[in-house]
C-alpha cells in the first residue's frame, strides 16, 4: 500500500472524496449528455499522495494509457492528467461515435478528436467542483492528449515548482451495462498546493508544510 | 432560405456533433474553420448568417483562439451574429465575449434543445448582452 497522507487526519480525505463526488456527478452528467445514455457513478476513491508512490497506486503501470494532459492558469498553477486505458478509450468512442468497439480506430483523426473533447469536458467537471469548493477561479489551457506509459508523461511535464504531492481521483462509471473508469490527477505546483490545503480548511500535513517552507526559501 | 451557418472548433468532433445538431434544426453548414484566422477569413468570404465560435483554440498568426475572433469579425461588421461556444467553467471568458460583442453562448456537451434556443434567439433578433 503506498504511502500517503492519509494517517495524518481523516477531514482532508472527506473534502477530497467531496471534490470527487462532485466533479464524478457532473462529469458522469456530461458524458450521459453526450452520448444520450444514463450514466452512473461509484462512490470515487480520492486520495493525496506522493507522486514517487503514483506508480504503486494504479493498475498496470507500466502499460500505456491515453493521458489528457491540460496546463492551468490563473489563481492555480500545476498540470492536470486524464487518464484511460486503451480498452476504455475504445469503448468511450465506441459510444460517441456511435459505432461497434470492433471497428473504433486508434488512428481515426475522429476518434482521437472525439476522446480528446470527452475527456476535457470530465475535466473540466472536476475541475469546476475544485473550483466551487476552493473558491479559485481556475483557467485550462488548450489539452493535448498522449499515450504512452504515465512515467513517460510525467517525466515530459514541464510544471515549475512542481509538488510531490498530487490529488488523485479515481471514478468508475457504468454506460449501458458497461464499466468505464477513468483517473484524475492534479499535480499542482508548489504554491497552489498550500492555497488548496488551506482554502480546504485542511491542516497542511507537518511533513508538507516543512517541506513547503524548504522549497519557497531562495537557493544559495 | 435556410440559415446559414459558419461552424468554428479545433475540435473535429465538436464540430461535426454541432453541425448534426445545426442540420436537425434545418440549417445549412457555410463553412467550417479549426482556428480563429481561419474563422476570421471565411467570415469573409462566406458571409454568413450565424457563426458559431469556440471560446479556447490555438494561436494562429496574430489571432489568439475565438474571443479574438470575435472582435475581428465584430470590427468587420458590427451586426455579425455570432454565438460563443464554450466549455464548463469558462465563465469569465463567456462574460467577455458578450461584451465583446457576441450575442449569446453554449455551454459543452451540447444539449440540442439548449443549443436551438439559443440559435432562434440569436436570430430572432435577442441576445444575451449584459
Amino acid at each position: 500500500m503506498p504511502e500517503n497522507t492519509q494517517s495524518q487526519g481523516g477531514h482532508h480525505l472527506d473534502v477530497l472524496k467531496e471534490i470527487g463526488t462532485m466533479g464524478a456527478g457532473r462529469a458522469a452528467t456530461a458524458l450521459s449528455e453526450m452520448i444520450s445514455a444514463e450514466v452512473t457513478i461509484s462512490v470515487p476513491d480520492a486520495q493525496l499522495i506522493r507522486s514517487e508512490d503514483f506508480s504503486k497506486t494504479i493498475a498496470r503501470p507500466n502499460e500505456a494509457y491515453l493521458v489528457l494532459v491540460i496546463m492551468l492558469e490563473g489563481e492555480l498553477g500545476g498540470r492536470v492528467f486524464f487518464m484511460v486505458s486503451p480498452s476504455e478509450a475504445r469503448l468511450l468512442g465506441s459510444l460517441l461515435l456511435g459505432m461497434p468497439p470492433e471497428q473504433v480506430n486508434f488512428e481515426d483523426p475522429l476518434f482521437q478528436s472525439s476522446i480528446k473533447e470527452a475527456l476535457n469536458i470530465i475535466v473540466g467537471a472536476y475541475m469546476m467542483a475544485l473550483s466551487e469548493l476552493t473558491g479559485f477561479e481556475i483557467m485550462f489551457s488548450i489539452p493535448y492528449l498522449a499515450m504512452d506509459i504515465l512515467t513517460a508523461v510525467f517525466i515530459a511535464d514541464q510544471t515549475p515548482q512542481k509538488s510531490e504531492e498530487l490529488i488523485y481521483i479515481k471514478t468508475e462509471l457504468t454506460v449501458k451495462g458497461h464499466n468505464f473508469g477513468g483517473s484524475f490527477v492534479f499535480f499542482p505546483d508548489i504554491p497552489s498546493i498550500k492555497k488548496i490545503l488551506n482554502a480546504l480548511g485542511m491542516e497542511v500535513p507537518k511533513a508538507l508544510q516543512e517541506k513547503l517552507s524548504k522549497d519557497e526559501k531562495p537557493n544559495g | 432560405m435556410a440559415t446559414r451557418v459558419l461552424v468554428v472548433d479545433d475540435a473535429l468532433f465538436m464540430r461535426k456533433v454541432l453541425s448534426d445538431i445545426l442540420k436537425r434544426e434545418g440549417m445549412e453548414i457555410a463553412g467550417e474553420a479549426d482556428n480563429g484566422k481561419a474563422a476570421i477569413d471565411k467570415f469573409t468570404e462566406l458571409k454568413p448568417d450565424l457563426v458559431t465560435m469556440d471560446i479556447v483554440m490555438p494561436k494562429v498568426g496574430e489571432i489568439d483562439g475565438g474571443l479574438a475572433a470575435l472582435k475581428e469579425i465584430i470590427k468587420l461588421d458590427p451586426n455579425a451574429k455570432v454565438v460563443m461556444v464554450s466549455a464548463m467553467g469558462q465563465h469569465a471568458l463567456v462574460v467577455e465575449a458578450i461584451q465583446a460583442g457576441a450575442k449569446d453562448f453554449i455551454v459543452k456537451p451540447f444539449q440540442a434543445a439548449r443549443v436551438s434556443q439559443a440559435l432562434k434567439k440569436v436570430l430572432s433578433g435577442e441576445s444575451s448582452a449584459a
